[in-house]
């Protein structure tokens, strides 16, 4: 537990590394970005994925706080200028995937549709693990996707034993949903395993096209993936166990 | 209606021996623009650097930072 501070004190100690000046970033930023157009155009194409990757390294440093050099304000301004440039991609890709698929009746173009389904469930998926009801959105999601799943199968072979069959592995993710009331980790670890399981045999060891194969794992591995995850993180707490603490310390 | 938040942060660099933009900047662990952007109301900081704020003048949260209530 961190040491708490009262009121005015000693003088204030410097937090953590000098964050690089705005002006620093911004001419870093235009260098680093004509050196590697330049090398890439002169040297060699593959250099792109060196662009590629360095340009998303400092980022992902900063998120797990590696890499500390940018004050809160900077990181502030990064988080929603980020924020404005997914919805504007997400717009993007939207319009684009409504207009060819369903407007011209084409299919729709897989790149928009790659950003639009990536970035809204990655979007979605985080919010949830920064929720405080992991376990709420965990089982929902399991509730949902192995509901869906089962009304398809009864729809494909009506109340029969094929149904039966094929709906039991769906009943068994249902099942777990409810289990995981009692006990959310072993409930979460089937979920899992189911979602794996999945992913191996309806998109790695398939052969059928992108399309289909991106589809199947949007609708039936990665829900339940993310289900058997989010069940096998701990829970939030309630919404009073933060009060709790504060009365014992205060005890 | 929104709360505005205001603060003494220029009168008080003023106060302090004329400490500038950069110093304080310094002394918090922040980029400059970053005071610039507290002082001209444009980013509330967070409570802890708010709290560093008042520390570096030895004063209270509150006789710092303040509700300016919107009409």
């Amino acid at each position: 537990m961190r040491k708490r501070s009262r009121g005015p004190a000693a003088p204030a100690e410097v937090p953590f590394v000098k964050p690089t000046s705005t002006r620093t970033l911004i001419v870093g930023l235009v260098v680093y970005a004509v050196v590697f157009v330049l090398l890439g155009v002169l040297v060699d194409r593959l250099l792109y994925l060196g662009l590629l990757g360095l340009a998303f390294a400092r980022p992902v440093l900063r998120e797990f706080q590696t890499l500390e050099d940018r004050d809160e304000r900077q990181m502030h301004a990064s988080y929603r200028s980020s924020h404005i440039a997914f919805l504007v991609a997400m717009l993007i890709a939207g319009i684009v995937v409504v207009k060819v698929g369903v407007l011209d009746g084409e299919e729709p173009p897989q790149h928009a549709l790659l950003i639009l389904t990536v970035a809204g469930f990655v979007k979605f998926a985080m919010l949830q693990v920064h929720s405080r009801a992991r376990h709420l959105a965990g089982r929902l999601v399991a509730y949902v996707t192995g509901g869906a799943w089962l009304l398809f199968v009864l729809a494909s072979h009506g109340f029969s034993p094929m149904s039966l069959v094929e709906g039991l592995p769906f009943l068994a993710v249902i099942g777990s949903a409810v289990a995981s009331r009692f006990w959310p980790k072993v409930a979460g670890g089937i979920i899992l395993l189911a979602g794996l399981a999945t992913l191996w045999f309806f998109v790695i060891a398939s052969n059928r096209g992108f399309g289909q194969q991106y589809s199947v794992l949007l609708l039936l591995p990665l829900p339940l993936v993310f289900s058997g995850v989010l069940l096998l993180l701990p829970e939030g707490g309630s919404d009073d166990a933060h009060v709790e603490e504060a009365v014992d310390d205060a005890a | 209606m929104r709360d505005r938040v205001g603060n003494q942060v220029r009168k008080l660099r003023f106060l302090h021996g004329e400490m500038t933009q950069e110093e304080l900047a310094g002394r918090l662990g922040v980029a400059r623009q970053t005071v610039i952007a507290i002082e001209r109301g444009k980013y509330n900081p967070s409570v802890a650097l708010a709290i560093r704020i008042a520390r570096v003048f030895e004063l209270p949260v509150e006789e710092v930072f303040f509700l300016e209530e919107a009409e």
